[in-house]
């Protein structure tokens, strides 16, 4: 059980506000790692920050013991962290397979001239990329809707097919930002078994996610953070009793419920 | 897109290609051979600027900056150095592919109206040294007697001649930028103009993408640029303002952002259109600019957008009777190879 992505005292502040604060924690190869917390305790300004969206003031984040900190957004992608959206944003004039085949485009090989005409190295670089693409939407299910436009698919099924997206960069890492967001309670149980299938995929999973049932089912660790600072960190039974984040999520003299 | 209505498009094209093709056979008056080859350099012109405003989904305004720098690089090579066809077209390209890289670099990652104000400018300045750089450009004199261009040894001196010659560089142009657009970088061009965070987050440089989609619209340009310097045999700088910048704006618009073929019609209606109105004389740019109104209005305002789906459906109902059954749904050959196999 080593870590794989470790981020020690990570802070943001925007303005005043202190976002992030002296953030420490760490993704295990084979597991799934939940990140709680309740509304705008800056969960997602932890993802953003772990792919190159904001920059951090301070702190580090380390792939492998390489420092990966303050990357543009851009490279992320390359080292092998991907994520999705807590609002869905898929190309949704694109159709669900130009998606996928976008998601892996840092795999394709040929250049950019090449791309104007046939020539071995493209014809070869889309089919390789389209057989690779066919493997992705199977895996997500949606191989029979691989013509439809991104934009017409049921919520459900943007979800997934963003998870696909990310799942097509072949990252080592998954950053999942609310996957059951919008989803009903059935939907929501059959993400959780998707999620935690995930770990076939790829070494690591960091799931943000509201729903407690979920978290507490699939997490190996989760982390639970308030107004940008950690306030308990372990395996799910043992936050769950933490009368800290009882304290967080219920307010002050709460007991477990 | 649906299978049947991939055939019906390859179709069309195919015989309008047909039709272009069998035109100069018409022996047609210079005149009108004049019009279509205007035509046919407005539609490369029209793609250059579709590649940046449809696909890369950036307005610029100032687009006449590479057709002017690409008829002045072919003329001034031309007359100074009397180099040949290929090495012409060649060294345009590439001044004109630098002249958009450059273009491009001080728009960083700013979107919308940076990217219009920017080019905006830079077609001011370049205007501005075609006219004040006397030595080289001849100032507002212009450039005369440029030679029409020889072809292996064949002088495109006739009109229907360079007409071929025009056709050509048309066919070689869409047909190239067809093929990139369903390549990696069209596709990452298009995930850019949808959603550049989420492109970004897919490992997408979005700042290299624009110096890409601007390089490429540069060097498209000059190509048209060349064409009307040697079309015309003189050049001057009042050819390449702003004015002639939101004529091309014109004709992507009406022909549809993002959409090659439609910039294709929409070049030669809007070349076509002001000749026919010849006969209303002062009335004409009145006739011209009602033309443009309602080409606009009828798709993007909302009596617009209902009366199209009004003829929509009636087309549908109509259709619905000579089909027995509604037929399933038909897919292109990319994905039918991922479901069939």
């Amino acid at each position: 059980m080593t870590a794989l992505l470790e981020v020690s005292n990570l802070q943001i502040a925007f303005g005043g506000l202190v976002a992030v604060q002296d953030l420490s924690f760490s993704l295990r190869k084979g597991e799934v790692t939940s990140l709680i917390g309740p509304n705008g305790a800056g969960k997602t300004t932890v993802i953003n920050l772990l792919t190159g969206f904001y920059l951090p003031d301070q702190g580090k984040v380390t792939l492998n013991g390489q420092d990966i900190t303050g990357f543009p957004a851009d490279r992320y992608a390359k080292i092998g962290l991907a994520r999705t959206f807590q609002n869905v944003r898929l190309f949704s004039e694109m159709t669900v397979l130009d998606n996928i085949l976008v998601g892996m485009q840092h795999l394709i090989p040929y250049g950019v001239l090449q791309s104007f005409f046939p020539n071995p190295a493209k014809r070869r670089g889309e089919k390789d990329a389209l057989r690779q693409a066919k493997r992705i939407l199977d895996r997500v299910g949606l191989i029979d809707l691989c013509a439809e436009k991104a934009g017409n698919l049921p919520y459900g099924l943007q979800r997934k097919l963003e998870i696909g997206r990310a799942l097509a960069s072949n990252p080592s890492i998954l950053l999942l930002d609310e996957p059951a967001a919008g989803m009903d309670p059935q939907e929501t149980h059959e993400l959780g078994e998707f999620v935690r299938s995930l770990l076939k995929d790829v070494d690591a999973i960091l799931m943000i996610e509201h729903d407690m049932k979920i978290v507490m089912r699939i997490s190996d660790q989760i982390v639970v953070i308030n107004y940008g600072k950690l306030i308990s960190m372990g395996p799910p039974a043992q936050v769950q009793n933490d009368p800290v984040v009882l304290e967080a999520y219920l307010g002050k003299g709460a007991t477990k419920c | 897109m649906k299978k049947r209505e991939m055939k019906l498009s390859m179709v069309i094209k195919v015989v309008m290609l047909v039709i272009a093709l069998l035109i100069p056979l018409l022996h047609l008056k210079n005149y009108i051979m004049r019009i279509l080859i205007t035509a046919g350099i407005y539609m490369v012109l029209g793609m250059s600027l579709n590649l940046v405003m449809g696909i890369g989904g950036m307005v610029s305004l100032g687009q006449a900056v590479f057709y002017g720098i690409g008829a002045y690089t072919a003329a001034l090579i031309t007359l100074k150095f009397g180099w040949s066809l290929w090495a012409v077209v060649l060294a345009t390209i590439v001044i004109s592919a630098l002249s958009g890289f450059l273009l491009s670099i001080p728009m960083g990652r700013g979107t919308g109206r940076y990217v219009a104000i920017i080019t905006l400018g830079y077609c001011e300045i370049v205007n501005l040294i075609l006219i004040n750089w006397e030595s080289l450009t001849r100032g507002p004199a212009g450039l005369m007697n440029i030679p029409r261009p020889t072809f292996f040894g064949y002088p495109l001196r006739s009109s229907s001649s360079y007409y071929y010659f025009v056709l050509a560089c048309v066919l070689i142009v869409y047909t190239a930028i067809g093929w990139m657009l369903n390549s990696k970088l069209g596709r990452n061009l298009k995930a850019m103009k949808e959603d550049s965070v989420a492109a970004e987050a897919m490992g997408i440089n979005i700042f290299r993408q624009k110096m890409i989609v601007f390089t490429i619209s540069g060097a498209v340009g000059g190509i048209a640029g060349l064409l009307y310097a040697f079309n015309i045999g003189y050049i001057d700088p009042t050819n390449f303002t702003n004015v002639e910048s939101l004529a091309v704006v014109s004709i992507v618009t009406v022909g549809g952002l993002g959409n090659m073929f439609g910039t294709i019609i929409a070049a030669f209606g809007l070349t076509v259109i002001p000749e026919l109105l010849r006969g209303f004389s002062e009335y004409r740019q009145v006739i011209y600019g009602t033309v443009l109104l309602v080409i606009v209005l009828l798709d993007h305002s909302i009596p617009g957008t209902r009366l199209k789906r009004y003829l929509g459906e009636q087309m549908d109902r109509v259709k619905g009777r000579f089909r027995r059954k509604s037929a399933p749904m038909e897919r292109n050959g990319k994905y039918d190879s991922i479901i069939g196999s």
